[in-house]
């Protein structure tokens, strides 16, 4: 029961082994987490209801991250999100932080950073 | 032609110019001869036909001996009839009578059959001792009309009037129908102008004066258009200067873009792998803390993490063989010929900054193997390094020198070709690491250049170096296995 109580790290990410290694590094701490392909995939799954925060690529093929962003914004949904990109210039990240990112991390990132951001972002 | 100045032979006179009416007053004989041989020998000896008419008290003897005296080949000259010396009642008083249009005709016939025959014009002079006080006045209208016709004619007039038998009436009339009068009384030679001569000779001073004038403004105007075509000279190169550099500023601007944009894609793609790997292996480290349950996912996690080993490897051995494109067909090249076709791409370069390209190359090179394209993208970059080492430097040392040569080597024949400059040169610390990727030591510059042409010659299983000069600048030195004992 308590499972279910437990808030849901949503991972979206169109590149598999990143997808899988973000998957392990979050799980590994304690976060429940779950996967997804695409934007799409995500906005369609049950898992969504669950969603404690979002850890975002950026750049994917169809509905990229900051148009999820924009789209949650705009249907009310108040999920944390937290940008994972690996071209990290001051556009984007601005970008991101106006669409609602808490946190705008460059790929490679440090692990902790990741972690403490997801924390952050369900302590919110 | 009508202004062109005779030589008078009459001392007083000097020079006059063609269509020149003149009238001399003497009083002797002696005086009348030794000035008329005069005239008329520096008529014969300016190319001119002369044509003496003699009257009492001189005859055409007279004339003739006395010519002759100072004249030594006058018979060549009247055999030729350059001159003629005839006698003034044949000339003036043909049929019994002075007639005015007959003798105008007669000066008119002469000077037209003398201009055909060559002359350069016609000497007269005629003396007037004949003439009766019932002539005068026909006579005062002939040299009215004598005046009259010999402006723009290349015709020069001497009348010549005894002074003894002219009263003052006759002389006022013959000063006015001549532009002057030269008098020699008491053995001394007088001028006298008319007030039509000065009058012309202030005007022509007025002419001149205009014409100076003119010549001063026209030169001013001159210089105006000058300096504006100068400015204007100067205003283009500045434009042509600022139109290069914005070439040069856009094909910088190009290079950088498109690196930029090969940095940014070469980035994501290590990035990616490089962030999946540090994340398994934190998630790694986390499980291998705990206990050891999660030992399936460590496990996993660790292929995972070979695999995006396999991943960013792969991603820069594509960018190695981009740079080397060794994928490329290799042919024989002939390294001359390569240098021979680089010069006219470099060439407006290095004119621009004055530098002379001296290209001492071998034309039996033996040929190599390679990309003819990649060989001279290397040479195309010394060179063009070479020229910017120098353009710094004072104009007598602006010069680069391309060398080639073969070198037996343990493993067969090597061309080497030697790109070497008196520029700005490297310090020794830089020498170790010029040709890393970017690095640079030009304001601007990418570090690029030398890092690719190194990798190029790497592809080509070449060698690429750099030696410092003894005296200024560097010599970079490619060196390739020749085509004869195969490739390697």
């Amino acid at each position: 029961m308590a499972e279910q109580r437990t808030p849901v790290v949503c991972v979206v990410d169109d590149d598999e082994s990143l997808r899988r290694s973000v998957r392990n590094l979050l799980s590994s701490v304690g976060f429940r987490v779950e996967t997804f392909a695409s934007a799409e995939e995500f906005l369609e799954s049950p898992q969504r209801a669950h969603a404690g925060c979002l850890v975002l690529d950026l750049r994917m093929a169809g509905m990229n991250g900051l148009d999820l962003l924009r789209h949650l914004a705009a249907t009310g949904s108040r999920i944390p999100a937290i940008i994972l990109t690996a071209h990290g210039d001051e556009e984007a990240r601005r970008q991101s932080l106006e669409a609602g990112a808490v946190a705008f991390l460059v790929k490679p990132f440090r692990s902790n950073a990741l972690v403490d951001a997801v924390r952050m972002a369900l302590g919110s | 032609m009508t202004t062109q100045m005779r030589t008078s032979g009459i001392d007083v006179v000097g020079e006059m110019p063609w269509g020149t009416h003149v009238c001399l007053f003497y009083e002797t004989k002696a005086d009348l001869l030794a000035t008329l041989v005069s005239y008329c020998k520096a008529g014969l000896e300016s190319q001119e036909f002369c044509l003496w008419v003699v009257a009492e008290p001189v005859t055409v003897l007279e004339a003739t001996h006395a010519l002759q005296h100072v004249i030594p080949d006058l018979d060549g000259y009247l055999a030729e009839r350059s001159i003629e010396i005839i006698s003034a009642a044949d000339w003036y008083l043909q049929g019994g009578a002075f007639h005015l249009q007959r003798v105008i005709n007669g000066w008119n016939e002469r000077l037209a059959l003398a201009l055909a025959k060559g002359y350069l014009g016609v000497r007269v002079t005629g003396d007037t001792a004949w003439l009766d006080k019932k002539d005068w006045k026909d006579f005062c209208e002939y040299e009215d009309t004598v005046n009259a016709a010999v402006v723009d004619q290349q015709l020069l007039v001497l009348c010549t009037y005894p002074l003894a038998d002219c009263g003052a009436a006759e002389i006022l009339d013959v000063a006015r129908t001549h532009q002057f009068v030269i008098a020699k009384r008491q053995e001394s030679w007088e001028i006298i102008e008319t007030p039509g001569l000065k009058q012309a000779k202030a005007e022509m001073a007025r002419l001149n004066e205009e014409l100076e004038r003119r010549v001063v403004e026209r030169t001013g105007q001159l210089t105006v258009v000058n300096e504006e075509l100068r400015k204007e000279i100067l205003e283009r190169k500045r434009a042509e200067d600022a139109l290069h550099q914005t070439r040069e500023e856009l094909a910088h601007a190009t290079r950088v873009t498109t690196l930029g944009e090969l940095a940014a894609s070469i980035a994501h793609e290590i990035n990616q792998p490089l962030a999946a790997i540090i994340a398994n292996a934190d998630a790694c480290l986390h499980w291998l803390k705990s206990d050891l349950a999660h030992m399936d996912s460590v496990r996993d996690a660790l292929a995972a993490m070979a695999k995006d080993g396999d991943r960013a490897a792969e991603v820069v051995t594509r960018i190695r063989a981009l740079l080397s494109r060794s994928s490329v067909p290799r042919e024989p090249c002939d390294m001359a010929q390569l240098i021979r076709e680089v010069h006219p791409l470099v060439g407006p370069e290095l004119r621009r900054h004055g530098i002379t390209l001296d290209a001492s190359v071998t034309g039996d090179l033996p040929e190599v193997m390679g990309d003819r394209i990649q060989l001279q993208q290397v040479l195309l970059n010394l060179l063009m390094n070479a020229a910017e080492a120098v353009s710094k430097v004072s104009p007598e040392r602006r010069r680069v020198r391309v060398r080639s040569s073969v070198e037996a080597r343990d493993d067969g024949p090597w061309v080497v070709v030697a790109v070497e400059d008196a520029g700005v040169g490297f310090a020794k610390e830089a020498a170790a690491r010029l040709f890393e990727a970017f690095y640079t030591t030009k304001p601007g510059g990418l570090g690029m250049g030398l890092s690719i042409s190194r990798s190029i010659m790497d592809g080509h299983r070449g060698h690429l170096w750099a030696t410092a000069n003894a005296d200024h600048g560097s010599t970079f030195h490619l060196a390739l296995p020749a085509i004869t004992r195969g490739p390697r």
